[in-house]
């Protein structure tokens, strides 16, 4: 298990209950921690966990010069998914008419998802702003099922969903799910966004909906 | 009294349509065709009356559909086990009366009563214990709101807290002394019972030990919820917003320090015999001729009636970048990585990988003749011996063109 979980974490893969089930486990063993420690300090690296423990991956040991463009372009790659991650999550909601956000292991059925989407207006609305918001979500055909396509691939791309079966073409969640949130509440936290004031604005907006 | 039970069971047979239907509409509407079956099923006291001619399942049978089938009702309101204990205790007491009396005929009701009570109470035990597994483990999934979420998992913290203490406060010592006499009722007690209590406690406390974890973990989820919320209603109200550079902090947030991957690449050992079969294996398995016929294209036309006149070809973004690069160079060394990773927002999708053979390509094509000069910032790997590990190509104007 040692030598598949290490192949893993040295390509940057985030090992969690979804993409890796026994590697998981068997990570979350206190002593395969020392073990996975014990080679990844070799070449500057540690084991870290997510905040929610559903996560494992890489990080590094010491930041030097090096290092330092690294965590730059690992930046610039957050700052680029914040936005279409945010609005995937907003768009996995209202499909599900839920006010839980989605969490490592949901999963999302592409068939009922393509249908909630194409029976509403405001969902197929959602959907098109994708490349509005970001260019690596347009598509040369505007059919809800290739614009749907093309975020599905994006965030299997991104490692946070995983096609789980093909035959019925269910996706899940993965822990990095949980890295994603982990920032953002960094991000609130630490750049003073006012979570307070901002919930008397859900209000606001959901009683000028409830107008309509 | 079998042929009443048969009867009974006949009916029901019967009418399944009607009662399947009645079960999953909630009620059913009287018909001219349906009359006779809802009067018979009403006879035998399986249907109660509801408004404007429906009928509905009396709640004895719906309760039994309901266990039987597993369906997950919320806040399901459970057995009265209390109510059971004290049945039992008085027909307890009435059996010892009978007993004590010489009422042979009477004891012998009592007994069969005592029975079927004691059969009761375990199975009401069981089928809430399954209930409660089955909220448990789905996490309460017949409902998608937190807010309801967090109110049944109070609710069935507090129905398993009420469960846990009834059966801590009954004395089933006292009740197998009572049944000392009594083989028969002495052992049902034993076996469907008093044996299988500490069984139940065991579960009953895993399920409170769960309860409490989800709650504290709905707490947890509605905060996050809530603050992922207000922040996707930040960023739609702020489309022009950015993170500050938290990159560039002394020590960066411990999320920042995610290690970039490797790209690993393992080739086998052909000199090493231990391999040899596996290798004549795959050997073996490959073709041994490719289809490399040339694949003859279509011939195309010339289409006169296009008003377009030029279509010029845009250039690649990673030439752009490479031009870029070189005119930014000055006299002071540019390290290629750091200039590419400045410029990471422009040019996104380019690779360091590829950015690195490109720079050092264009350096040995055009650079070196222009008066460029290069430098490798390079140091032996610490773990791989006899491998030097390149870290970046940095790029000056030579002497030269200073």
């Amino acid at each position: 298990m040692l030598d598949r979980v290490l192949i893993k974490l040295l390509q940057g893969e985030f090992i969690c209950e979804t993409t890796d089930p026994e590697g998981f486990r068997w990570l979350s063993r206190g002593d395969s921690i020392d073990e996975v420690n014990s080679f990844l300090s070799r070449v500057n690296r540690t084991l870290s966990i997510t905040d929610n423990s559903q996560a494992f991956f890489a990080s590094w040991k010491k930041i030097g010069q090096e290092e330092r463009v690294e965590v730059k372009r690992t930046f610039t790659q957050i700052k680029q998914v914040i936005r279409p991650l945010m609005h995937f999550i907003s768009l996995c909601m209202e499909t599900q008419k839920r006010d839980i956000i989605p969490a490592p292991g949901d999963t999302i059925e592409y068939s009922i998802f393509m249908k909630t989407i194409s029976d509403s207006q405001h969902l197929s609305e959602m959907l098109r702003e994708f490349s509005v918001i970001s260019k690596d979500f347009s598509v040369t055909e505007s059919s809800i099922r290739s614009m749907l396509d093309k975020v599905i691939q994006q965030m299997e791309k991104q490692g946070y969903l995983v096609l789980v079966s093909k035959e019925n073409s269910i996706y899940r969640f993965t822990g990095k799910l949980d890295y994603f949130y982990q920032t953002n509440e960094f991000l609130i936290e630490n750049e003073g966004i006012d979570v307070r004031m901002v919930d008397e604005d859900i209000k606001d907006d959901n009683e000028t909906k409830s107008l309509f | 009294m079998n042929d009443k039970v048969k009867i009974l069971l006949s009916r029901l047979h019967l009418s399944s349509d009607l009662i399947s239907h009645a079960y999953f509409s909630g009620g059913i509407l009287k018909t001219d065709e349906n009359t006779k079956s809802i009067e018979k099923l009403r006879q035998f006291r399986l249907l109660s009356p509801g408004i404007r001619d429906t009928f509905q399942l009396r709640g004895s049978l719906r309760r039994f559909l309901n266990v039987t089938l597993n369906q997950k009702v919320a806040y399901g309101v459970g057995a009265n086990l209390g109510g059971f204990f004290d049945q039992l205790a008085r027909l307890v007491d009435e059996h010892v009366i009978a007993f004590q009396e010489g009422r042979d005929d009477d004891r012998d009701q009592y007994e069969g009563q005592i029975q079927e009570v004691i059969s009761e109470i375990a199975d009401s035990i069981e089928d809430e214990l399954l209930d409660l597994r089955t909220h448990v483990e789905t996490r309460f999934a017949a409902v998608s709101t937190i807010a309801e979420k967090t109110r049944q998992n109070i609710y069935y913290l507090k129905r398993t807290q009420a469960l846990l203490s009834l059966i801590e406060s009954v004395h089933f010592s006292d009740f197998e002394d009572q049944f000392e006499a009594h083989e028969n009722l002495l052992l049902s007690f034993k076996i469907l019972l008093s044996d299988r209590i500490p069984s139940f406690r065991e579960s009953l406390n895993g399920i409170l030990e769960v309860l409490n974890n989800y709650l504290f973990e709905f707490r947890k989820i509605e905060e996050r919820a809530r603050k992922m919320r207000a922040f996707s209603l930040y960023l739609k109200r702020n489309p022009d917003w950015l993170p500050r550079d938290w990159d560039d902090a002394a020590e960066p947030y411990e999320g920042l320090r995610l290690a970039s991957p490797l790209d690993l690449q393992a080739y086998p050992d052909t000199s090493d015999d231990r391999l040899q079969e596996q290798l004549a294996e795959i050997a073996a398995s490959i073709p041994s001729w490719a289809d490399n016929r040339r694949k003859i294209k279509e011939v195309g036309f010339i289409d006169e009636s296009s008003t377009q006149s030029d279509l010029k070809e845009q250039e690649p973004p990673i030439r752009q970048a490479v031009h870029l690069f070189f005119r930014n160079c000055t006299d002071e060394w540019t390290p290629s990585l750091l200039w590419l990773s400045q410029h990471q927002e422009v040019f996104p999708s380019i690779r360091p990988e590829l950015w690195i053979l490109r720079v050092m390509s264009e350096f040995e094509n055009k650079g070196r003749t222009k008066g460029f000069i290069m430098r490798l910032n390079q140091s032996k790997h610490p773990v791989f011996d006899g491998n030097v590990a390149i870290h970046d190509i940095e790029i000056a104007r030579g002497p030269k063109i200073r």
